[in-house]
């Protein structure tokens, strides 16, 4: 309790006012870099549901310089502008200038966070999440708790269901089941391989951890048959992403401080795993982005970022691919497609890696659906928030991955899983959606 | 704060017309039609979304009434503010004119409305064989309209031509609300004026296009993809005389410079040899046995002119990267100067190699970085001057534009080839044009809009249509 308190109390403390209003300013700075031509207009999923330019980068960008110079106060309509993007990055990816857009996203949320607050919803899940991890236990229990009471009493003809639908969410949206038991309750802090070789530091990430412990038994079973130990540090806390992407930069860096604290306490050398795309950008560049103005703790989250990886990436780049061949006993029985996280690709330039263990794991059974590396939607709580927009990406998505005519989708990303999961539950289920290390796991 | 031009009556009418959902003064829709890629920004009055021909129709008989400059926009990537709000007034976007409306494959022709995306126009006629030729470099996000407005040129008009080649006729709403028909879908059509061609390259100034018939081709079976590199622009420019002189018309002949090579490697890592002066990308399409010959003999031209490197794409996702590297050369060069004036001077393809080195006397003379890139093979040369963001150096650069544009003149050539005169070359289309153009223009243009409300201050210096008013 006493624990609680004193870190409500230095909430904003002066460094980090001052350390978010930096970010601020440095993501401001790639305004200047924008020449307007347009480029953006052709990949932004957001743009191609409405059409309207201030919804693609050139005109969000546009809308900010305006703030910037007095033309533009920082009215409800900027704010629901801004908000409208899913951090896709596709625009980045598709600038011949390489304006970092997302940053220039974060930086408005966090100047709107800053001069007009959070909506009190979001204000009180993220101060959750910090305050303590206990906490944070316990609302995502009781959600847990809500949600068996809502989803499984209730029969699915039940007229109950649309009699109390829970808020934000209709009655025909994929509800994704939180875990009984969070894996890191279950799980051992270190598991050890028979064979004594190499640690690697296992960060799990919060939707592996509350929704999809499976993910995380995979991974640990697959690093477990190369002879890989495995230390899960019990206390690890939120990347922080949904913090940092909603513009609260001073929570998102005390997240990014207790981690960093956490992790490297380990050791000093082991290799950090990722299984979710987000956690593993936070690692590798969120906490250096968030931390630039402190030279103590952007050393440490450089070092920390030196030695992430994610699951794929460890697994072709440090082990090789053919010890991953070795241990495939049953390859899986049917095509396989993938369908490239937002974050895991243009965040980490990780996109040949999950395709080689898919190739190994299926037995070459692999093929491609058109724009495999086009947002899914699902951009954390833009699905909830921008839910028409968000089904609209989707829908293309969906289409993509039914033209492929494979019967699994692998992603590298709990995110996307849920939200590929919603989507092709409407078009009949006939496609089973996997983290590509479950599909590995099961091969072995 | 400027006035705003929009009065109580106008704006009831347009309300009562559109909706609240499709007539917008918000602060933030605003802002965001009021740039183009020329990166000027003046920001409009108020932003309408009209959704069909007659409320086009109906908003111009507003704007005529209320005297109320209109300004149609398309994807806003033009390159000399044609779509810039220069007199403030209304922008009218129109993104919701967005259909393919048929693909006729017995007549080779596509009918579609304005605000289509070129690449996805030339996406779709390709399923079913067919060939839509004008790619300017944007054409992943500009639209046909913008094109047809601007006559939009691209990498192929050496062998294709130009927009212009392909409009066979034209849906177009006057300033004064009358909607006209153009041209025909028949190959042969001298009935009357040539009207179509009137309002191709008018640049939003004399109609707004709403739907337009053009003409396509049979996709060629193959194409091949070849770069060459040489030690200086004057014997790349030299390269491309000694091609066509052989008789041989590639599909495009591309060029870059120095400077525009090292803009783009950073991104691209082309691989290609050190201390290269110019870099031609050539590409040559048709028959499998009629391409191989071609490409022997361009390697054949290339050799006897010294190619440092010769080098053929040997799978589609190489050449899609070439021409990756190529398309993003604007946008790259930011990279090395933080400003630029970007001019997109013509000249006969046979004097390629004397403007070249004209720029480049004109680059020591004002000690400038001036990177040349674009169409070899039509004699298309985009100039681009780098500055510094200080005074004096923008004053040389301003200076070098206008020698450059003289030096064009010389030549036989045109100040602008495909990127339009806008608000950005309007003060130098004098050296162009003589007073008898000049007056003939302004008539033409009071003709058809008496009022001067449709994309005012563009293309003529505005004393031009005051001083010859009767």
């Amino acid at each position: 309790m006493n624990k609680c308190r004193k870190k409500t109390v230095d909430i904003t403390k002066a460094e980090d006012v001052m350390g978010c209003q930096r970010f601020i300013d440095k993501a401001f700075q790639e305004l200047d870099k924008c020449i307007k031509c347009g480029a953006c207009c052709s990949v932004c999923p957001v743009f191609a549901e409405h059409g309207l330019e201030k919804y693609v980068a050139r005109g969000k960008l546009a809308l900010c310089e305006a703030t910037v110079d007095g033309t533009l106060p920082l009215t409800e309509e900027f704010r629901r502008v801004i908000n409208n993007c899913t951090l896709c990055m596709a625009c980045v990816e598709n600038c011949a200038n390489d304006v970092q857009v997302q940053q220039v996203i974060i930086g408005a949320r966090a100047l709107l966070v800053q001069k007009r607050g959070l909506p009190m919803l979001k204000q009180i899940i993220f101060r959750g999440m910090l305050t303590s991890r206990l906490m944070m236990h316990s609302v995502l229990k009781t959600g847990s708790l809500m949600q068996w009471i809502l989803f499984q009493r209730i029969p699915q003809s039940s007229g109950l269901r649309k009699r109390f639908p829970l808020p934000l969410i209709d009655e025909h949206r994929y509800i994704p089941k939180f875990a009984r038991q969070p894996f890191l309750k279950q799980a051992h802090e270190f598991i050890e391989s028979p064979k004594d070789s190499q640690n690697v530091i296992f960060f799990v990430g919060c939707s592996t951890n509350y929704i999809y412990p499976n993910i995380a038994r995979a991974v640990i079973k697959v690093l477990h048959r190369l002879g890989i130990s495995v230390v899960i540090p019990e206390d690890q806390g939120c990347c922080g992403m949904p913090v940092m992407a909603n513009g609260d930069l001073i929570i998102a860096r005390r997240l990014a401080r207790e981690n960093l604290a956490r992790l490297l306490s380990v050791d000093d050398t082991s290799p950090v795993v990722v299984c979710c795309s987000s956690g593993g950008y936070m690692l590798k560049h969120g906490y250096m982005e968030l931390l630039a103005d402190d030279a103590l703790w952007f050393a440490k989250a450089r070092t920390l970022g030196a030695r992430t990886y994610d699951i794929s990436e460890y697994l072709i780049k440090q082990v090789g691919p053919k010890k991953i061949a070795d241990i495939v006993s049953k390859t899986h029985p049917h095509e396989i497609t993938y369908h490239d996280p937002c974050h895991l690709n243009r965040g980490q330039d990780i996109t040949a890696e999950p395709r080689e263990l898919l190739r190994i794991a299926s037995g070459g059974k692999f093929t491609e659906m058109p724009e495999a590396s086009r947002c899914c939607g699902s951009g954390g709580s833009y699905g909830i928030t921008h839910r028409d927009t968000s089904r609209a990406i989707l829908m293309r998505k969906t289409d993509n991955i039914m033209s492929s005519q494979a019967r699994t989708v692998a992603t590298g990303c709990p995110a996307c899983i849920i939200q590929l999961l919603e989507g092709l539950q409407q078009q009949g289920g006939c496609v089973d959606v996997r983290h590509t290390i479950e599909v590995l796991a099961d091969s072995i | 704060m400027e006035k705003n031009m929009i009065n109580n009556q106008a704006r009831a009418s347009l309300i009562q017309l559109l909706g609240r959902k499709r007539y917008s003064e918000s602060m933030e829709d605003r802002i965001s039609y009021s740039y183009d890629a020329t990166r000027q920004r003046k920001i409009p009055d108020a932003v309408v979304f009209p959704e069909n021909v007659t409320e086009v129709s109906k908003i111009m008989k507003i704007a005529t009434a209320h005297r109320i400059p209109v300004v149609p926009r398309g994807s806003g990537s033009g390159l000399t503010g044609g779509t810039l709000p220069v007199k403030g007034g209304i922008i009218m976007v129109m993104n919701h004119f967005n259909h393919i409306v048929e693909i006729d494959q017995e007549n080779l022709l596509v009918i579609v409305e304005p605000a289509v995306i070129n690449a996805e126009l030339q996406r779709e006629v390709e399923k079913v064989g067919l060939f839509y030729p004008p790619d300017p470099a944007s054409m992943d996000f500009c639209s046909i309209g913008g094109n047809i407005a601007e006559n939009a040129g691209g990498m192929k008009a050496v062998k294709y031509g130009v927009t212009r080649d392909y409009v066979m006729g034209l849906e177009v709403v006057l300033p004064d609300g009358q909607i006209v028909h153009t041209g025909s879908k028949c190959i042969k059509d001298v009935v009357g004026y040539n009207l179509t061609q009137v309002f191709v390259g008018s640049e939003g100034t004399l109609g707004i296009i709403t739907q337009a018939i053009l003409r396509l081709l049979p996709q060629p079976e193959s194409k091949k993809t070849m770069t060459a590199a040489f030690e200086s622009m004057t014997i790349a420019s030299k390269t491309v005389s000694d091609i066509i002189k052989n008789r041989i018309i590639p599909t495009t002949i591309e060029f870059m410079d120095r400077n525009a090579i090292h803009a783009v490697e950073s991104k691209f890592h082309l691989g290609l040899p050190k201390g290269i002066g110019a870099l031609l990308l050539i590409e040559v399409d048709g028959d499998m046995d009629q391409i191989d010959k071609q490409a022997r003999q361009i390697h054949e031209v290339c050799r006897s002119n010294q190619t440092i490197e010769f080098r053929t794409a040997k799978t589609d996702s190489e050449r899609e990267e070439l021409w990756k590297a190529r398309r993003t050369i604007p946008a790259s060069m930011l990279k090395i100067k933080p400003l630029r004036l970007n001019e997109d001077i013509v000249v006969p393809r046979a004097r390629l190699p004397e403007i070249i080195e004209a720029i480049n006397r004109i680059a020591e003379k004002y000690n400038l970085i001036i990177v040349n890139f674009g169409h070899a093979g039509d004699g298309n040369v985009h100039v681009n001057v780098l500055m510094e963001d200080e005074a004096e150096e923008i004053k040389r650069a301003h200076h070098a534009v206008e020698d450059i544009f003289v030096a064009t003149i010389a030549l036989e050539g045109r100040i602008s080839g495909e990127h339009g005169i806008g608000v950005t070359k309007r003060e130098f289309i004098g050296l162009e044009l003589g007073p008898a153009e000049l007056f003939l223009s302004a008539q033409l243009k009071r003709l058809l809009d008496p009022g001067n409300i449709l994309n005012p201050g563009k293309i003529f210096p505005d004393e031009l249509l005051s001083r010859n008013k009767k």
